[in-house]
């Protein structure tokens, strides 16, 4: 086993692979408004980066899509520059347990303000790049685009008359990225969306702190004014690194409502990744088709997915994420069957008598039409059950 | 083997509207009834919303409040589903309690479900009176509640006995309580007020800034300009008498 992992490393084999792949939502096609998301990933020389960004959808915010674009392309300049000169952090990543680190708002907020260690510094200093680059670069934007006749005929003009006093508004967007190389991996994150990972044993997890300021349509950005410390970021050396790590932007998970939807739609993409040497390519065209549809059925948002994956390892990891597919499915029809006894005991206390109250009257109907739904969904749940352990044999 | 295939769940995304109910003494008579009866004729209008939105379904709960609080139901059901059953008015205005009982319910423990793939709630407050507990304490806790911070709050001031500083404390502005004078007007309001939060609550926001409290309310600013009886409580024309007979 320690020949096999010293030929990978040797030959590159350790290191991750990647996508990325976004679309317009179909909120954005009815009214002809452009894609706010952008995405994009790069593996090199054993290093692998993938970045997920998101335009605020409100008027104010009228050059998201370019700032969201500008998010993506410095971010991944910054990471590569920070890599060059990365010497003892780097040597203190490899060493690292997986670590997560929230937000310093958050941090304050709980009274909790951790002492900042030398990897600290180093990741606060990229996000301080990042900011500035962004900075830079939608300034320089804005001076040689100014106002189209269109913006100015379809923004209000109180957001048009002030654009270049909020220059970081119009712009304004969320950033996720991560980054793997054979030795260490981290990930950062300002804003919505969420980040899925998966270990070589199919489990779980969001290795990113999740930051509660983000809550229904409210998000942090990297145009807030203390964009800085609504940093929020997790690390670890080889051993935690992933076998697939998944960003996508909030119009994926808002299409899924309960986490475990969603983390049952990577999973998806997960087997198709690990099933052989096209996998990367079906995955990647059926995003493209797929995600579409997902907007149209659930969120109507813009989608973004991008993500690292370590081939042999999902290989690997694929009978243990069907069989959690399984599991949950096995435990929801558990509990759905249990729903329905306990609606079918009482139905039979409700069962209308003779100058039964209206109470009681209306009680009973609605008992009888939760145990329709709730046979409704163990038909559901029974089909897909049985398809999923088709996949097994 | 597809993304989208029978083993993924697409749930809809779904959108509560609180009805809040002063159930109190002082509502008896020709006002309560007029509430009952806007409500069951609102109903159908909302699952009409609901059933033609793409975006979301529309889940409606109802809280009375008097002497203590009490949900309609022990969940929000489906606009579709929902039978309204007539509520009596006897009693003091708990409205402190009720907002404690709301902040409650406005949980994941409670009647809410995933932040992803919900929108902000939309609450309708309905009262004529004053609270007759400890209010600052209810909406306090009201306050610290995120579901609530971000919902649409829409309150209706029914006559001039309404006590309008707390419904503007309720809804954090003046210009989203609204007075009526009569029951026609009260009619009339409340069907706006439902028709107008459940069709703006349950939509994808990419529409504009505005928030959806803010459309909401210059919605029904320009729907009640031609109701008798009706005004935006910050109204300076005060010539408009209560006629509840």
């Amino acid at each position: 086993m320690g020949i096999e992992n010293n030929i990978r490393t040797f030959f590159n084999l350790d290191a991750m692979n990647s996508f990325s792949t976004f679309c317009q939502g179909e909120s954005h096609i009815l009214v002809d408004k452009v894609c706010q998301d952008y995405a994009l990933d790069e593996s090199k020389k054993g290093v692998s980066i993938a970045i997920v960004c998101d335009g605020h959808g409100g008027e104010r915010y009228f050059r998201s899509d370019v700032g969201a674009k500008f998010a993506a392309e410095v971010s991944l300049k910054q990471i590569k520059t920070l890599l060059k000169d990365f010497g003892t952090v780097a040597k203190i990543l490899e060493a690292s347990e997986f670590t997560q680190v929230e937000a310093l708002t958050t941090q304050r907020a709980k009274g909790n303000l951790e002492k900042e260690t030398k990897v600290d510094e180093s990741f606060r200093q990229l996000f301080k790049s990042i900011i500035a680059c962004w900075h830079m670069a939608i300034e320089e934007h804005a001076a040689n685009n100014p106002l189209t006749e269109q913006e100015l005929a379809t923004v209000p003009e109180k957001y048009t008359s002030a654009y270049l006093d909020n220059l970081e508004k119009t712009y304004g967007c969320t950033l996720m990225a991560v980054v793997a190389s054979q030795k260490y991996w981290f990930a950062f994150h300002i804003g919505d969306g969420k980040c899925i990972s998966f270990d070589a044993d199919g489990a779980w997890r969001e290795p990113i702190p999740w930051d509660d300021k983000c809550f229904l349509n409210k998000t942090t950005s990297l145009c807030d004014s203390d964009a800085i410390d609504e940093f929020r970021y997790c690390y670890g050396g080889r051993t935690s690194r992933p076998a697939a790590i998944f960003l996508g932007s909030d119009g994926i998970d808002d299409s899924f409502g309960e986490t475990e939807n969603m983390v049952n739609f990577y999973i998806q993409i997960a087997k198709m990744l690990g099933s052989g040497k096209d996998g990367r390519e079906n995955a990647l065209q059926s995003l493209k088709e797929d995600l579409p549809k997902l907007s149209k059925i659930g969120s109507k948002d813009d989608m973004s997915v991008a993500a690292l994956i370590d081939f042999k390892e999902l290989q690997n990891a694929r009978a243990n994420l069907l069989q959690w597919q399984i599991n949950r499915i096995d435990a929801k029809l558990s509990n759905a069957n249990s729903q329905k006894d306990s609606l079918i005991e009482k139905r039979d206390c409700l069962e209308p008598v003779k100058d039964a109250s209206q109470q009681n009257t209306i009680e009973y109907n609605y008992v009888l039409t939760d145990i329709q739904r709730v046979e409704q969904s163990i038909a559901v749940l029974e089909k897909q059950l049985s398809k999923l352990k088709e996949e097994l044999i | 083997m597809g993304l989208l295939d029978d083993v993924v769940s697409v749930p809809r995304r779904t959108m509560t509207l609180f009805f809040m109910i002063d159930t109190s003494g002082s509502m008896m008579g020709n006002k309560i009834g007029a509430v009952n009866d806007a409500v069951v004729n609102v109903l159908p209008m909302l699952e009409e919303i609901s059933q033609t939105n793409p975006d979301a379904e529309i889940k409606v709960a109802a809280l009375e409040f008097s002497n203590g609080c009490n949900w309609l139901y022990s969940e929000p059901k489906l606009a579709s589903e929902f039978v309204w059953q007539d509520v009596q008015a006897s009693g003091l205005t708990s409205l402190g309690a009720a907002c404690e009982e709301l902040s409650s319910k406005l949980s994941r423990s409670g009647y809410m479900q995933a932040a992803s793939g919900s929108y902000a709630p939309a609450i309708i407050l309905l009262s004529d009176g004053g609270p007759t507990d400890n209010f600052q304490a209810g909406l306090a806790k009201l306050k610290g509640n995120n579901w609530f911070k971000a919902s649409i709050k829409v309150a209706i001031a029914i006559g001039e006995d309404a006590d309008k500083s707390v419904l503007e404390q309720f809804t954090g502005s003046n210009e989203a309580v609204f007075t009526v004078h009569n029951i026609d007007a009260l009619k009339q309001i409340i069907r706006i007020v439902a028709v107008t939060s459940s069709q703006i609550g349950s939509k994808s926001s990419s529409a504009g800034d505005a928030t959806k409290q803010e459309q909401v309310v210059e919605e029904i600013k320009d729907a009640i300009q031609d109701i008798n009886g009706a005004e935006v409580a910050t109204s300076v024309d005060t010539s408009t008498y209560d006629d509840w007979d």
